[in-house]
């Protein structure tokens, strides 16, 4: 591959601004200055779908209407354990107006039972709700009716919801294995297989960013401080505006997929596997999506049961999940018990960390608390132990920043509890263990915005009602995913337009999209269209790990470019110049050596030979390679958190009255929406710290709270006031160096919150959400 | 795209699904890297859900070659 070099901006301004040389591929433009330089980019740029969205015009998937239409119900099960003995549908069938019924029927091909060897043609039932079969009919009313009249004969079990309950020798069991299972054999070059004992498996001592380190015992031996503790925190639910779901058209001669999903790519392929299609004849459309916070990457249950359906029928049909099955079924935040155990120095230094967790992510993995002890402070001893325990509850799912919110709020607690013992100042504390420039710049304006110097000792505050201070932060690796394509359209008309697969989850990707082509080409935002969320166009990634911004920005300005260089071999002749001496600025190319010679932009198209032209481009490596593999870049996404809170010590009520979040995200591509996304970020935190909390029914096995009344989310009145700070962290990484925002916005309010409750009122909360009961606990008030 | 952290001849079911904390999916069309085993989801989409066909649970040590319900990869 040609390459040249470049000297790109590198580090933050106003504290460490500097150019950094890197060897770029030959065709990809040369760097943006800092964006203070730029036009369009780093601006508040209106959201290109604003209008749309505010008039009602766009359409979700729960939107589509389709001629001949049916709706689709799914029927759960009831019960948390049981096998299925029979399934009786014929009633079902005969319904008036049911065109579909669909049971699942799991033990495929060679499969045998791994379970007691009573086989059944069913999947056994592990939770309540899991889907059982389904139905469409003209309309949901007569699906439901539908769903009455299908007999399902169970074989009722012993089932255990409760996490700790779940760890117990007699517990009911989830999986069941012959014997202890360990180390099943690893496989494909990965971690080799973790042992299960009962319905504990783990632990999961290493991770890409390594394992073990050090000398735990020495660690501990060299401590001067030690602080050491169990943290909680509980099932998070996920409660997106828009549920899960699915409309499927399954025509003769291919499938069209409306899904309300993170990953376009990911369904289709998930389709096409699941049905033995070809993926060119399968394509899924997210033009507008409701939110996501991880748990909407796959097709999911429902969208098979729709395939199975629309295929049986000949018609398309709509699955949306109800507000209940979301709650129950759909994927949540698992919870942990987690304990850590940390040693420091009187200078501070840590000297060792300890950690040890279980939590539950129901009838599936990934319940651990993520790697935030491992690599956010400077430790030379390190060791984690992270197990899941397998319960008969609904899955979890991946969740905004997978594990480190849980893990956040022991860690960062810990740390405060460390700096209080050393006698130093939070922050200061933060100041000598951080090595990270940017949480340092955060902390700094983030202190003086916040007016750190408020904070008192803890529990000093007169009154009642006492005012609490406090601050946390966190780490989020830079990732990116290299299957990402842009291409772009340059019609005869003037229009200019960016095609990507890439979906827009609601935090802004069109118009960062049109920002950074507009800013290429020297044009407005408002004159490029976008159209994205559409496998029919070139892949984009999955909307997840922060990484959309990061993977689709640079090959849409790379393509950007590559069609500017086209123009200018188009008209330089005309404008008496060398395609090499043309820029463009304000709508037009101009002779940058003569402004007078210039051609709209609009009017060299109107020249083009052909009616269109096509440019495409796919995201290149990181610049200067990656940290690891090909994915992980240089440097973090560091955030900093600081909280105000009003905690009444009579009735144990704690109200956040101001949250002021620092952040980082390379390049700001636009502060609006980057603002909306820390806003949304600290809401779903402090929703987090003080509200929501899924509770089991440990007789029933069912949740109790399967709804927005008693699942509680915050209402305007609960939101305290926000202020966002934002730093510019340039790395040279790619041709735009933006990076997302999602997950850091959200892992350090609920622990940043928690340590405020502590200023407060002086006795710290392990156990989230801080509700009045564990407030009034705490103060030896119940 | 991605390199694997290690290579190896074993090869997993081709229905196998993995969202690994890190913002991708690994499985099918793209390689199992295995990134996390504490903090990732594993599914089967022959089952649609963290239970596999045979009601064992679905994790990439165990959706190899051996167990009944594994299918070879396309490729």
């Amino acid at each position: 591959m040609d390459t040249k070099k470049i000297k790109l901006p590198y580090g933050i301004p106003g504290h460490n601004l500097s150019e950094i040389e890197r060897e770029i591929p030959a065709n990809e433009p040369p760097a943006w200055p800092v964006n203070e330089d730029l036009k369009v980019v780093g601006k508040s740029v209106k959201r290109a779908d604003a209008f749309a969205k505010v008039t009602g015009f766009a359409k979700y998937t729960s939107d589509i209407q389709l001629q001949g239409m049916l709706y689709g119900r799914m029927l759960r099960s009831g019960y948390p354990h049981a096998k299925i003995r029979s399934i009786d549908t014929s009633a079902a069938e005969k319904l008036d107006g049911v065109y579909a019924v669909h049971v699942f029927k799991n033990l495929v091909g060679m499969a045998q039972p791994q379970t007691d060897g009573n086989s059944s043609e069913y999947p056994d039932v592990k939770f309540a709700g899991q889907p059982v079969a389904g139905v469409a009919a003209i309309t949901i009313e007569i699906a439901e009716e539908a769903l009455k009249l299908i007999k399902v004969d169970y074989e009722y079990l012993p089932f255990v919801v409760d996490l700790e309950e779940a760890q117990r020798p007699e517990a009911p069991i989830v999986f069941k294995t012959n014997v202890e299972q360990e180390d099943s054999g690893g496989g494909g070059g990965g971690q080799r297989g973790l042992k299960t004992v009962g319905n504990v498996r783990g632990p999961s001592t290493s991770s890409f960013f390594g394992g073990p380190r050090g000398d735990l015992e020495k660690g501990f031996k060299d401590a001067d401080i030690i602080v050491e503790h169990t943290y909680r925190t509980q099932v998070h639910t996920h409660c997106s505006l828009e549920t899960h779901g699915v409309v499927v058209d399954w025509r003769p001669d291919d499938v069209t997929i409306y899904a309300s999903t993170q990953n376009t790519n990911n369904v289709r392929h998930e389709f096409a596997e699941m049905f033995d299609l070809p993926k060119s004849k399968v394509r899924v459309i997210t033009e507008f999506m409701g939110g996501g916070f991880g748990a909407k990457h796959s097709l999911g249950n429902f969208g098979v049961m729709a395939g199975y359906l629309s295929k049986k029928s000949g018609r398309p049909v709509s699955m949306m999940l109800d507000r209940k099955e979301e709650h129950i079924s759909s994927g949540n935040r698992p919870n942990s018990i987690h304990y850590l155990k940390i040693g420091a120095k009187k200078d501070g230094s840590l000297t060792a960390i300890q950690q040890k967790s279980h939590g539950t992510a129901g009838v599936g993995l990934g319940a651990g608390v993520g790697r935030i002890a491992q690599v956010m402070y400077e430790c030379p001893s390190f060791t984690t132990e992270q197990y899941d325990v397998f319960t008969h509850a609904g899955p979890g799912a991946a969740w905004r920043a997978p594990g480190n919110v849980q893990g956040a709020f022991g860690l960062e607690q810990a740390i405060d509890e460390l700096a209080e013992k050393l006698n130093m100042d939070p922050l200061a504390f933060r100041d000598v263990i951080d090595k990270s420039e940017v949480r340092k710049v955060e902390r700094r304006q983030g202190a003086e915005k916040f007016d750190w110097s408020r904070r008192k000792k803890p529990g000093s505050d007169p009154g009642v009602v006492k005012k609490g201070f406090g601050v946390a932060q966190s780490t989020w690796p830079r990732f990116v995913n290299l299957n990402s394509t842009v291409e772009i359209r340059a019609y005869k008309d003037g229009a200019i337009e960016v095609r990507s697969g890439v979906q827009d989850i609601g935090t802004g990707t069109k118009t960062v999209l049109a920002q950074v082509v507009a800013e290429e080409l020297g044009m407005k935002a408002d004159d490029i269209t976008v159209r994205i969320g559409d496998t029919l166009f070139p892949t984009g990634p999955g909307s997840g790990g922060s990484i959309v911004t990061g993977s689709i920005t640079p090959p849409a300005r790379n393509a950007a470019y590559q069609l500017k260089l086209q123009l200018f071999d188009q008209v330089a002749e005309k404008l008496e110049t060398e395609p090499s001496k043309l820029s463009v600025a304000d709508g037009f190319i101009v002779s940058k050596e003569d402004n007078t010679k210039k051609i709209a932009i609009k009017d060299a198209l109107k020249e083009m030979r052909t009616e269109q032209v096509t440019t495409t481009a796919s995201r290149s490596d990181d610049y200067g390679g990656f940290k690891m593999g090909s994915f992980l870049a240089h440097d973090d996404l560091g955030s900093v958190q600081f909280a105000e809170v009003s905690v009444d010590t009579e009735t144990g009520f704690v109200k956040v009255d101001k949250i002021v979040a620092a952040h980082s995200c390379g390049r700001p591509l636009n502060i609006k929406q980057i603002e909306s996304q820390i806003n949304g970020g600290v809401i779903q935190g402090v929703s987090y710290a003080l509200y929501e909390y899924r509770v089991m029914d440990n007789e029933t096995g069912h949740q109790m709270n399967g709804n927005l009344d008693q699942y509680k989310l915050p209402c305007s009145m609960e939101i305290p006031e926000i202020e966002p700070i934002i730093i510019e962290d340039y790395a040279g990484r790619s041709s735009t160096d933006a990076y997302g925002i999602g997950e850091p916005a959200n892992i350090a309010t609920a622990v940043a919150v928690a340590n405020a409750v502590y200023n407060a009122i002086g006795v710290r909360i392990y156990e989230l959400p801080i509700t009045p009961d564990k407030v009034l606990k705490a103060l030896n008030k119940t | 795209m991605m390199e694997k952290v290690k290579s190896s001849d074993i090869k997993f079911c081709r229905f196998l699904r993995v969202k690994n904390p890190y913002g991708t999916l690994e499985g099918g069309e793209n390689a199992l890297y295995l990134l996390d085993d504490a903090n990732s989801i594993c599914w089967c989409i022959k089952s649609t859900g963290g239970a596999g066909p045979d009601n064992g649970l679905v994790d990439p040590p165990t959706c190899v070659s051996g167990r009944t319900c594994f299918e070879q990869p396309v490729n």
